[in-house]
């Protein structure tokens, strides 16, 4: 995952996030608290209008009340109702003993009209006279004259045939003469206008507030008010009990009393308050749209929105440039290390900002400077071994040539010392027997004198060759069997003189890492001697054998032959130093001298122990 | 009596003296020719130069051959004995100071019949001429 996805997803967690919650809780709290201001609203506005039209019908109720106890009423119905003429004088009186009476009440009042009726139904007295038509017409058998006969009620409206005319509802009551009788009705035709008006006036009720009054008829909700959206609703639009629709106005309609959120008449949603009219059995509804009611909530999502979206750009922004901050001198820092790794110590990062990535990329060319400097020393300590490599090749080949030279000459003075030599004993042999009766005594000790010389030159010669021999010689390193070989030169020995009464006494297994031939003549060497050394003695022992001290391997031959004086081990292995007069023991001297310096070429050590009389141990190690 | 010859190849004039008394005293009255270089040597086997007009079929019983002489040297009379049809099958031992093994090595690659280290005691040297005629002119069979 990169860095910037890294920001951008914890700068979205933590503040996107965040932001979009807070918005969501803000607005389902306004949500409510708009709901519960909106349904207050609605409740009131609904208690006030359920008030006011109470009070109208109330009002209205008392109106008729009053009409029922006027005396003139009470005095000229019968007339009326008896003479069912209108142009009778006795009519006309009457009617004018009404209208004197009612006229100023209906108008006072606002009543369209004032009319009476009789006991069978008939209309005998209309206080409008424009409405003379209806003069008896009989309204028996209507509902609302059958009941009024009994109490004051008020019918259900009644929607005019001609338009212009205004919508009315009909209060009507029992008008009883001074006996108590039942003489007739009284009804007042109400304009129904000031209850629309009521109904309809809904001002600080916003756009799609409004009001409406229904009324249950049979299994349906008949709407008696104009809708907003159906004009002409009153008393022709109905919504049945069982519709998925007009909740409030069903409820009302019921006679139930409340508030909530629900579907209105077309279906959408609403807050609405309802309530009953018991006096018209009419539900009454407030309702606004749920749209409206909670716009404020909604604006304020939009804004949430608005605002969740520039800060989701922003963050996104806010990452982006704060991956880059970081990534680009990363990357840069990574390039470098890329370059340094590759080679290019010249390579500097560099960046002078101030933060955490600044401090490390100028540590880096730090230590990019420090590499180049240990390369520079690196490569300046190579020159030097190169240089000295060179010379050391130079010093080898030089040594070689050395080598070559002492090759030749060895090798021209094996051949060109000795002729000579050989010339001298040779005719010194010749002259002895030949000439030798004619010398005396003295004179063939001295040709004697002269040939044991050159004998002795020339085993010198060999001895020298040989010692020359040992450090040129080529080393080889394998395992050599050093039991073997010193058994083999034992035997050698022992078959050189069988008259001598010797012992060799050989450990096992006595093996070792070196050059098989350069062991061989050390031991030869080393066996030599002590035989030589021990020719004295009547009973020679000589061993060769091993002992182990601290992981190191330390050989010895050890004789009991002449032995030597300790004072003077140390000369015992420079060349031609030697212990012993050659009239005692044969030798040139060169053997210990070859043998040291054998073991040296092997990395070892080698020393010498003894005892005048008792005999000789020599003790090397071999690398 | 003995007509067999013996060529001694021998540059140093004392080891001719030295070996011809060595061979007397072991009683081996061959007679000896003595060549004092490679040259002459060659010349005495091919009948040529100074031994021009010899029976080259006559050839010597033994060849006693030293090394180390001027002009040619015992390796290039070998080299040529041996390359040469006639005497390639000629008994040569060769009678040298060296005792560096190169030398010997490359005598028997050459083709020699034997090597011997001439001691400087010249007792030993009797003693090796003497053991040498026995058994190159006695005892062996010629090709």
């Amino acid at each position: 995952m990169t860095l910037k996805t890294k920001f951008l997803i914890l700068l979205i967690a933590f503040t996107l996030i965040p932001v979009v919650l807070f918005g969501g809780v803000a607005y389902e709290q306004a949500r409510d608290i708009l709901q519960s201001v909106r349904i207050a609203e609605l409740n009131a506005l609904a208690d006030l209008k359920k008030d006011k039209i109470e009070t109208f019908f109330i009002e209205r109720e008392l109106d008729i009340s009053a009409i029922q106890n006027i005396r003139v009423i009470q005095a000229n119905l019968p007339v009326m109702s008896a003479l069912r003429d209108p142009r009778h004088p006795l009519s006309v009186k009457a009617e004018a003993d009404l209208d004197s009476r009612l006229v100023h009440l209906m108008e006072t009042h606002g009543y369209l009209d004032i009319m009476l009726m009789d006991k069978q139904g008939r209309i005998v007295y209309i206080c409008n006279k424009s409405h003379a038509t209806q003069f008896g017409r009989r309204l028996a058998g209507l509902g609302t004259f059958e009941a009024a006969k009994q109490a004051i009620v008020f019918s259900d409206i009644i929607i005019p045939g001609a338009s212009g005319d205004p919508i009315e509802i009909i209060g009507a009551g029992p008008i009883r003469n001074q006996r108590g009788e039942f003489i007739g009705v009284a009804a007042i035709e109400i304009d129904m206008g000031p209850v629309y008006r009521t109904i309809l006036n809904n001002p600080g009720l916003g756009r799609t507030g409004e009001a409406l009054i229904v009324r249950k008829e049979g299994d349906s909700v008949l709407f008696l008010s104009p809708l907003r959206d159906v004009p002409d609703a009153a008393l022709k639009k109905k919504a049945a009990f069982t519709d998925a629709v007009a909740y409030p106005a069903q409820k009302a309609a019921l006679g139930e009393t409340g508030s909530g959120v629900t579907l209105d008449y077309s279906g959408k949603d609403v807050l609405a308050a309802w309530r009953f009219l018991p006096h018209l059995r009419w539900g009454l509804v407030t309702k606004i749209d749920a749209n409206e009611a909670f716009a404020p909530a909604s604006r304020l999502r939009t804004i949430m929105l608005s605002i969740e979206a520039v800060m989701a750009i922003l963050c996104v922004i806010a990452a982006l440039t704060v991956s880059g901050t970081i990534t680009r001198p990363l990357r840069s820092l990574q390039h470098g290390a890329a370059a340094v790794a590759e080679g290019n110590l010249d390579h500097r990062v560099g960046t002078g900002s101030n933060d955490e990535i600044g401090v490390l990329s100028r540590d880096f060319d730090r230590m990019t400077e420090a590499l180049a400097l240990d390369r520079a020393a690196r490569i300046r300590s190579e020159e030097e071994v190169k240089a000295l490599n060179e010379e050391l090749r130079h010093n080898v080949r030089q040594l070689e040539e050395s080598n070559k030279e002492l090759d030749a000459f060895s090798y021209s003075v094996s051949h060109d010392l000795r002729s000579p030599l050989r010339s001298i004993d040779g005719f010194g042999l010749a002259l002895m027997e030949d000439y030798g009766d004619k010398l005396d005594d003295k004179g063939r000790d001295y040709l004697e004198r002269i040939r044991n010389a050159t004998h002795r030159m020339s085993r010198l010669i060999d001895d020298l060759l040989n010692l020359s021999r040992m450090a040129r010689f080529e080393m080889k390193r394998e395992p050599v069997d050093l039991s073997a070989i010193a058994r083999g030169i034992a035997a050698n020995l022992g078959k050189s003189r069988p008259e001598r009464r010797a012992e060799f006494i050989v450990a096992d297994g006595l093996s070792a890492y070196g050059d098989g031939h350069l062991l061989a003549v050390v031991l030869e060497n080393l066996l030599s001697n002590a035989w030589k050394f021990s020719e004295k003695t009547p009973r020679t022992v000589i061993e060769f054998g091993a002992v182990l001290h601290n992981n190191e391997t330390t050989y010895f031959v050890k004789d009991n032959g002449a032995g030597f004086d300790m004072a003077y081990a140390d000369k015992l292995f420079t060349p031609f130093q030697r212990l012993h007069r050659d009239a005692e023991f044969a030798g040139t001297g060169v053997g210990l001298a070859t043998v040291k310096r054998i073991i040296n070429r092997h990395g070892g050590k080698i020393r010498i122990e003894g005892e005048p009389g008792k005999g000789a141990t020599v003790y090397f190690t071999l690398s | 009596m003995n007509s067999k010859v013996i060529l001694l190849v021998e540059d140093n004039p004392d080891d001719v003296e030295l070996t011809l008394r060595a061979l007397k005293k072991s009683n081996i009255l061959n007679e000896v020719i003595v060549a004092q270089d490679g040259v002459e040597a060659l010349d005495y086997l091919h009948g040529t130069g100074k031994y021009a007009g010899r029976d080259v079929n006559a050839k010597p019983q033994l060849v006693l051959l030293d090394l180390k002489m001027p002009r040619k040297d015992g390796f290039e009379v070998l080299r040529n004995l041996r390359s040469d049809e006639r005497t390639r099958l000629l008994p040569t031992v060769i009678l040298t100071t060296s005792s560096e093994d190169r030398d010997k090595v490359e005598s028997y690659k050459l083709g020699a019949n034997s090597y011997i280290r001439k001691p400087v005691d010249f007792q030993q040297f009797v003693n090796a001429v003497q053991q040498l005629g026995l058994y190159w002119l006695v005892l062996n069979e010629a090709p």
